[in-house]
C-alpha cells in the first residue's frame, strides 16, 4: 500500500506544480460548495417576486446584496441557485454522454469491422451537424424545459468520447499484455473490463472536464435562447435573457450571469488544459 | 507433442492487383516432449507470426498445428479457450506484456482466477509459491511493474505462465531486450523451469548463442520458409545451407571446428511481397546458378532428422 501512496502524492504533487489545474479547481470547488450552500447562503427565496422592490441596484440596500431584477427578486439568491442548476446540468449530461460514449467507443475499437463502422457512421452523421443547432432542433422537438436541453446536449456530446475512447483503445489493443491476456483465455469482457478500462481513464478524465466547460456553456446558451427552464427557474441563461431589457439602466442583471457563467467555463477550462499536459505525455498508455 | 505441417500465412496487399505478402510459407515442423527447437533468422522473416499462428491469436490461410494430436485450427472458439491454457506465450517486451496499471499481485492472480481451479483462500498462497519460483521477493508483489526492472518484469511474466501450468511454452525473443547479464538470469530460469515442469519449448530468437545453449533442434527461416532444420550440434557443426554458413560466419563465435571462412552476404532481404522466384535465396546467395532462378528446391533429409531445402545438397 506504501507504493499506492507514493504514487498517489506523486500526483497530486504534480497538480500543485501546474497552475492552471491550482486555479481550475480552486474556482470549481468554490463554485461547489456555493451550490451546496445555497440554501444557507441565500439572504432571500430566489424566486419570490416583490414587486415594490423592482429593480435595485446592487450595493445600494442591505437585503439585497446584489440588488434585485425586473420582479424584485434577490438577485444574490438567484445568482446562487443558479450555480446548482448549471453544475446539475453539466454534471448529469457528462455522465450519461461519457458513460453511452465510452461503452461505444470500446466496443468500437476493439471489435472493429462491423460494429465499428456502424458506431463511427453514426458519430459522423451527429458531427455533420454544428452541434448546437442539433441542440436547438432536439430541444424544438422535445419541448422547452431543463430535460430537453439535457437530451439534446447528450444526442450531441458522447460522440466526444466514443472517438476519443476508440482511438485509445485501438492502440491498446496491439499491446502485448492484451494479447497475453487472451492466450491466458480471458473474455472479451474481462479484457474489456479489467486491462482496457482502466487504462484509457486518463484521456477520459480530460475530456470530461472540458466537456463540462462545454456543456454548461451551451446549457446557458439554448436557455438563453428559450429551450430551457422557464421563470421564475433561476437559471443563469434565463437570467441572461431576462436581463437583456434593462442592460442600459441597470447593467448588473446582464453583467453578473455572464460572469458567473464565464468564471464556470473558464475554471473548467483550466483545469481540463492542466489536467492533459500532466496526464498525457506521462503518464499516458499511449506513449 | 506439437507438429507443424504447412503453415501458411499470407497478407492481401495492393489496391489494384491482388498482391500478397507472404508472411509465413508452408512451414513444417515437430517439437518432441520437453524438447526445445530453437527458430532462427533475421527480423521480418516471419518467426514471430510463426509463434501467433500456432496459438492462433492469428488466423492462418492454411496448414495444420497438432497439438497432441489435436488439430488446433479446426477447433471452435470455445474449445480453443480450453486447450489455450495449456500454450503459452512470452513476448519480447516485458514491459508491455503487463498491464501497466495493474499490480504484480494481481497480473499473478490473474491466470490463477481464470482458470479456476485454484480456491479463492488459496490465491495468496500460491502467488508467493510462484514469484518465489521465478526468484522474485514477496514484496514485489504490491509493486507497479513501472517500479521493476526489465529482467523483473520477464520473471513476473514467467510466474503468470507457471499458473497456467502448461505442456508448450512459445518464447519470442525472451531476452532480447535485456541486458546480457540479466539475459543470462532469465535463460538459466527458463532451463531450470524446463527440468523441472518438463515444458516443450519453441524458442523463437534471432540470437544465435541464445539458441545454442538452450535448443535441440534448430530451425533456419528465410523469408517465410525454413531453409534447414536439424540438431543443434549438426546445424553449428555441418550446417548445409548457404545461408545458414553465413548467419553462423556472421555470429561472431570462437571457431568451433578449424577456421571458418567468413560469408558476407550482399543486398538487401527482398519483401514478403515480391519473393524472388526459383529459390528465394538466390538473389543473395553465393553459390548460386542457372537452376537457382528457375526452379525452387526441394527439402531433402541429409541426416538423421537433418533437412536442408538447397539444390546442392
Amino acid at each position: 500500500m506504501a507504493q499506492h501512496n507514493n504514487q498517489f502524492m506523486d500526483v497530486i504533487e504534480r497538480f500543485k506544480e501546474s497552475r492552471s489545474v491550482t486555479i481550475g479547481a480552486t474556482i470549481i470547488v468554490l463554485f461547489c460548495l456555493l451550490a451546496i450552500f445555497a440554501p444557507q447562503l441565500s439572504p432571500n427565496n430566489p424566486t419570490k417576486a416583490c414587486l415594490d422592490d423592482r429593480l435595485i441596484s446592487p450595493f445600494t440596500e442591505f437585503r439585497y446584496p446584489l440588488g434585485t431584477d425586473h420582479l424584485g427578486r434577490c438577485f444574490l439568491s438567484r445568482l446562487l441557485y443558479g450555480t446548482r442548476i448549471s453544475l446539475m446540468v453539466g454534471i448529469t449530461v457528462v455522465s450519461i454522454s461519457a458513460t453511452v460514449g465510452i461503452i461505444l467507443g470500446v466496443v468500437s475499437g476493439y471489435y472493429g469491422g462491423l460494429p465499428d463502422a456502424l458506431i463511427m457512421r453514426l458519430v459522423d452523421a451527429t458531427l455533420a451537424f454544428p452541434s448546437i443547432f442539433l441542440a436547438v432542433a432536439i430541444a424544438g422537438i422535445l419541448g422547452q424545459g431543463l430535460v430537453s436541453v439535457m437530451i439534446a446536449l447528450v444526442v450531441v456530446d458522447w460522440t466526444k468520447y466514443a472517438r476519443v475512447v476508440r482511438g485509445s483503445v485501438l492502440s491498446l489493443k496491439e499491446k502485448e499484455f492484451i494479447e497475453s491476456a487472451r492466450s491466458l483465455g480471458a473474455t472479451d469482457l474481462h479484457i474489456m473490463a479489467r486491462h482496457i478500462l482502466p487504462n484509457i481513464v486518463a484521456p477520459i478524465i480530460v475530456v470530461a472536464t472540458l466537456g463540462m466547460a462545454y456543456v454548461i456553456l451551451s446549457a446557458a446558451a439554448l436557455s438563453f435562447l428559450g429551450f430551457g427552464p422557464q421563470p421564475p427557474t433561476p437559471e443563469w441563461g434565463v437570467m441572461l435573457n431576462a436581463g437583456r431589457v434593462y442592460m442600459r439602466t441597470e447593467p448588473h442583471l446582464t453583467i453578473l450571469p455572464g460572469l458567473a457563467i464565464m468564471a464556470m467555463v473558464l475554471a473548467f477550462n483550466l483545469l481540463g488544459d492542466g489536467l492533459r499536459d500532466i496526464l498525457d505525455p506521462k503518464r499516458s498508455v499511449i506513449e | 507433442m506439437l507438429e507443424v505441417e504447412g503453415l501458411t500465412k499470407y497478407y492481401p496487399s495492393g489496391v489494384i492487383r491482388k498482391q500478397y505478402a507472404k508472411a509465413v510459407d508452408g512451414v513444417s515442423f515437430k517439437i518432441g516432449k520437453g524438447k526445445t527447437l530453437g527458430l532462427v533468422g533475421e527480423s521480418g522473416c516471419g518467426k514471430t507470426t510463426i509463434g501467433r499462428l500456432i496459438l492462433r491469436l492469428i488466423e492462418p490461410t492454411a496448414g495444420k498445428v497438432l497439438f497432441d494430436g489435436i488439430d488446433l485450427l479446426a477447433l471452435k472458439r470455445k474449445e480453443l479457450r480450453a486447450i489455450r491454457s495449456r500454450m503459452q506465450m512470452i513476448f519480447q517486451d516485458p514491459d508491455s506484456s503487463l498491464d501497466p496499471r495493474m499490480k504484480i499481485g494481481t497480473s499473478i492472480a490473474e491466470p490463477l482466477k481464470l482458470q479456476g481451479a485454484t480456491p479463492k483462500d488459496k490465491i495468496g498462497q500460491k502467488i508467493l509459491e510462484l514469484v518465489e519460483t521465478v526468484g522474485l521477493h514477496p514484496e514485489h508483489i504490491n509493486r507497479y511493474p513501472y517500479q521493476l526492472s526489465g529482467g523483473q518484469n520477464q520473471r513476473v511474466v514467467l510466474a503468470r505462465i507457471l499458473a497456467m501450468n502448461p505442456d508448450l511454452i512459445i518464447a519470442d525473443e525472451p531476452t532480447s531486450s535485456l541486458d546480457v547479464s540479466v539475459q543470462a538470469q532469465i535463460l538459466n530460469l527458463m532451463m531450470d523451469l524446463q527440468s523441472t515442469f518438463g515444458h516443450t519449448y519453441l524458442f523463437i530468437t534471432h540470437d544465435l548463442d541464445v539458441v545454442r545453449i538452450m535448443a535441440d533442434h534448430i530451425a533456419v527461416m528465410y523469408l517465410g520458409r525454413i531453409v534447414e532444420i536439424g540438431k543443434t550440434h549438426d546445424i553449428f557443426n555441418g550446417a548445409k545451407h548457404p545461408y545458414t554458413h553465413a548467419l553462423l560466419s556472421a555470429a561472431m563465435m570462437e571457431p568451433a571446428a578449424g577456421q571458418r571462412e567468413r560469408v558476407i552476404l550482399k543486398g538487401e532481404t527482398p519483401g514478403p511481397t515480391d519473393i524472388p522466384a526459383g529459390c528465394r535465396f538466390h538473389t543473395r546467395c553465393i553459390r548460386r546458378e542457372e537452376i537457382c532462378m528457375l526452379k525452387d528446391p526441394e527439402t531433402v533429409e541429409v541426416g538423421d532428422g537433418h533437412y536442408v531445402a538447397c539444390h546442392f545438397v
